[in-house]
């Protein structure tokens, strides 16, 4: 299970970028399909809220201006290009002629100038450079950013740095006739448009007439119930109360194959580490590091807590991934962190620390197994578990030792990076920062799609140094899939999010 | 008459003050909360800046004094306007006037069901104390006491859901789709719930009606030969009844928030599960409004109790 993702079972075959993809029947136009939220949406206006579920429905509602591809290069979607001619100081985004937002409105350069400027007001960090967005004509955008960034087209796919949501154009008029509440009144020029949304409840879409794609979507529409429990997701699909939905518990895969639903699995874009407060003992040593990293049995943690259906990771790049460098990653070696973390006590430093972390089983199971295998090696790991909003509170501002969390990495992970581990980053957990590493982030900005590939490997080679997270085991992703659903096309690459285009229904 | 009205006027002005008090609390408990209102709100955003935070912490008027806060904040929850969503920019009454209807309904429901089931057992088990039927009623309670709700729902979902596929095994249709539907939607949450509430009546008001049934009044209808129906549901259960309706008062206002597990289980769009995406979501105002809401009604509710309290039992009026 830890293996590649093949192509197996009936109408099973794989996606552009490596998912399973279910192709059982010719696409029929019209039925709906009942599925989950992993939990309540409470606005889908993308430029303030970029939560999991805002994104999944947001993207059906508004489409994306880019995409991203399996090797992680950035294609255009709904714009018909992005270019740059100075090294990434200005762009340039041609749009189609002719789209409307569901609304009637026309969809032009002047709704993404407009879409742009409202997520730059509303403190999308990745705008944070952009010092100037213009229509040069009906199909033509400029922006200027302070400073060149060779990957700022990728903020306008979904896969886009930390949300992706200037790539989700809303429409003005919307815009104008709602005001603060236009996450209540979402208009785009998405395959689906709202017909029902009550915040932190059911969603009810149905198929846009007028999408540009022509035939899509094929569903007449789509109701998403909020179920923030994965055994209640399971029971639903098996019921057929729900015709697919979202599972990252890898030990419900062979129940819901037994069940006869079909599991089709997704590339991993995501990993469990654990994050370190590298501002105060003990995580200031890079060698109570490495100990830490050495005494962690991934083989037997995967084994423990998923059945070994979690891949264990080596690096901050997951293999698989095609940026993926062996950058010497400490291996486990529980011998080599006994010796360290007694050289450590002998110097009088500190070989203890608190691990926070949610509730979950998965996150318990892990913290509770990594307890012993620590304890094995002479480090005490107290566990705490915390409520969400107070973890991160507490991570943020720096109240923290170490956290127990799951991170996204998807392919070109540059922005990432940046925004992860770079010393000024407001996001960068550590608390701390590595010069060079900066260095690198900054030569990474300004790379050719050429010099990209190499800085990164630098990149990582340099993470690998530094170590200021631990990576684990990668989370397992599958779509559990009811009989009725006849077509379903798998995850937008590098994303999690299904793509609402590519699913039809058994007649 | 005088009398009635002024002792229901010293209710009205304790209700007040108890929901004056409740509302402080609320909103004192929720500004005592790690890390300030406004940090907490951009820890998890895309621009957790100290900027950004203090703009947040301006938007909220969180600069300004707590209790002018505090009064601002009362003036207009007194006006029924609760404040706007963080996040989704709903008002917050009008989010909980759509949630309320579900968890009324689902309240309902569980208590009738619940009351309906507890009452004759309780009576019968009263009645034929210490035998073999009223052990297996007590043998039942505790069995059923020591499961959780969450997982009879659970339980049930496999059962009648997955294997039988008799009843849905999430989500809820609204009375104006259709009776039957609406039915179907509720009945696994509504049995989930009144599992733990069945045993608590059966236990209380068996015990109550032990209690009555020793009484001198109860021993004259015997003696006057009155048939055992009539002893046990006017000369018994009637004086028994006020000590169940207070426990069943005190579980109105705990069920309005206390819903939440099922909810979530069971995909209901209720006030527990709007508790919870607001908890998740960060969204503190909207948070503030629920439990003030919550608070109320069960303030509210304990009131509604005592005034049902004198009508049904005469020895508390005062």
């Amino acid at each position: 299970m830890t293996g590649p993702i093949t192509a197996t079972g009936k109408g099973v075959t794989l996606n552009k970028w490596g998912g399973q993809q279910l192709v059982s029947d010719t696409p029929a136009r019209g039925g709906q399909v009942k599925t989950a939220l992993t939990s309540g949406v409470l606005s889908l206006d993308l430029c303030q809220n970029t939560s999991f579920d805002t994104k999944q429905v947001g993207l059906l509602v508004h489409d994306t201006l880019m995409s991203t591809t399996k090797d992680g290069s950035v294609e255009p979607e709904l714009a018909k290009s992005m270019t740059t001619d100075d090294k990434g100081l200005t762009w340039t985004m041609a749009l189609p002629s002719g789209v409307k937002f569901t609304d009637g409105t026309g969809f032009d350069a002047a709704a993404v100038v407009a879409n742009t400027k409202r997520c730059k007001a509303a403190g999308q960090s990745t705008l944070k450079t952009l010092e100037s967005v213009t229509a040069l004509d009906t199909t033509t955008v400029e922006f200027r950013l302070s400073q060149p960034w060779t990957g700022f087209d990728e903020i306008f796919a979904p896969s886009g740095g930390s949300s992706g949501a200037p790539g989700m154009i809303a429409s003005p008029a919307a815009v104008k006739k709602y005001g603060d509440k236009y996450g209540l009144h979402p208009v785009g020029v998405g395959p689906y448009q709202v017909t029902s949304f009550r915040p932190g409840g059911d969603i009810a879409l149905k198929a846009n007439p007028d999408y540009r794609v022509e035939g899509q979507p094929y569903l007449s529409s789509i109701d998403f119930t909020p179920m923030t429990d994965s055994d209640a997701r399971l029971a639903a699909v098996r019921s057929g109360d729900i015709d697919f939905a979202l599972s990252q518990v890898p030990t419900d895969f062979p129940e819901a194959e037994k069940a006869g639903l079909r599991v089709l699995r997704q590339p991993a874009v995501t990993y469990y580490d654990i994050v370190m407060n590298l501002s105060r003992q003990p995580f200031d040593s890079p060698a109570f590091r490495k100990a830490v990293t050495q005494a962690i049995d991934l083989k037997s943690l995967s084994a423990a807590v998923f059945q070994n259906m979690a891949a264990p990771t080596s690096g901050l790049v997951p293999p698989g991934s095609p940026d993926h460098v062996k950058t010497g990653w400490p291996a486990y070696d529980p011998k080599e962190a006994k010796a360290a973390v007694a050289e450590l006590k002998n110097q009088g430093k500190r070989t203890d620390f608190t691990l926070v972390s949610t509730a979950p089983p998965e996150f318990q199971k892990q913290s509770q197994i990594m307890q012993q295998m620590l304890r094995d090696v002479g480090i005490e790991m107290r566990l705490e578990v915390a409520e969400q909003p107070s973890l991160i509170s507490a991570v943020q501002s720096g109240a923290f030792e170490a956290q127990l969390r799951y991170t996204s990495v998807p392919a070109n992970p540059l922005q990432i990076f940046s925004t992860a581990y770079g010393s000024t980053s407001p996001a960068n957990l550590t608390k701390s920062g590595d010069a060079d590493l900066d260095a690198l982030l900054a030569k990474g900005r300004t790379a050719t799609e050429e010099e990209r590939r190499p800085i990164l490997q630098k990149i990582q080679a340099r993470l690998t140094t530094w170590s200021p997270v631990i990576p684990l085991l990668q989370q397992s992703v599958a779509y559990l899939v009811g009989d009725r659903v006849a077509g379903f096309g798998g995850t937008i690459p590098q994303t999690q999010w299904w793509d609402g285009r590519t699913v039809w229904v058994r007649k | 008459m005088t009398r009635k009205l002024r002792s229901f006027a010293v209710k009205i002005a304790q209700l007040g003050s108890v929901l004056l008090g409740v509302s402080f609390l609320v909103y004192l408990l929720l500004g005592l909360l790690p890390g300030d209102t406004a940090s907490v709100l951009v820890a998890g955003s895309d621009d957790p800046s100290p900027e950004a935070e203090a703009r947040v912490r301006s938007q909220l008027g969180l600069d300004e004094p707590f209790f002018e806060r505090y009064a601002t904040w009362l003036g207009h929850a007194l006006q029924g306007d609760l404040g706007i969503s963080y996040r989704s920019k709903e008002a917050v009454a009008e989010a909980i006037g759509g949630r309320l209807p579900v968890t009324v309904e689902l309240l309902v429901l569980a208590l009738a069901l619940s009351v309906a089931v507890a009452v004759p057992l309780a009576v019968y088990a009263a009645h034929h104390r210490d035998r073999l039927l009223d052990r297996v009623v007590t043998v039942l309670t505790f069995g059923m006491q020591s499961v959780p709700n969450f997982m009879v729902c659970l339980v049930m979902i496999f059962l009648f859901a997955v294997t039988l596929g008799v009843l849905p095994a999430v989500g809820f249709t609204p009375l104006s789709d259709g009776v039957w539907e609406n039915a179907q939607s509720v009945t696994i949450p509504t049995i989930a719930l009144s599992f733990t509430l069945v045993p608590v009546y059966i236990r209380v008001l068996r015990n109550e009606m032990i209690r009555v049934l020793q009484e001198d009044h109860v021993l004259v209808a015997r003696a006057e030969g009155l048939r055992s129906r009539t002893i046990l549901f006017r000369y018994a259960l009637r004086p028994a009844l006020p000590t169940l309706v207070t426990v069943i008062g005190i579980n109105i206002g705990t069920l309005i928030g206390g819903t939440l597990v099922i909810e979530l289980i069971t995909g209901l769009p209720g006030m527990g599960s709007l508790l919870f995406t607001a908890i998740n979501n960060r969204d503190y105002i909207l948070v503030q409004g629920v439990v003030l809401f919550i608070a109320a009604a069960y303030v509210v509710a304990n009131f509604a109790v005592d005034f049902v309290q004198t009508v049904i039992d005469p020895r508390t009026r005062a």
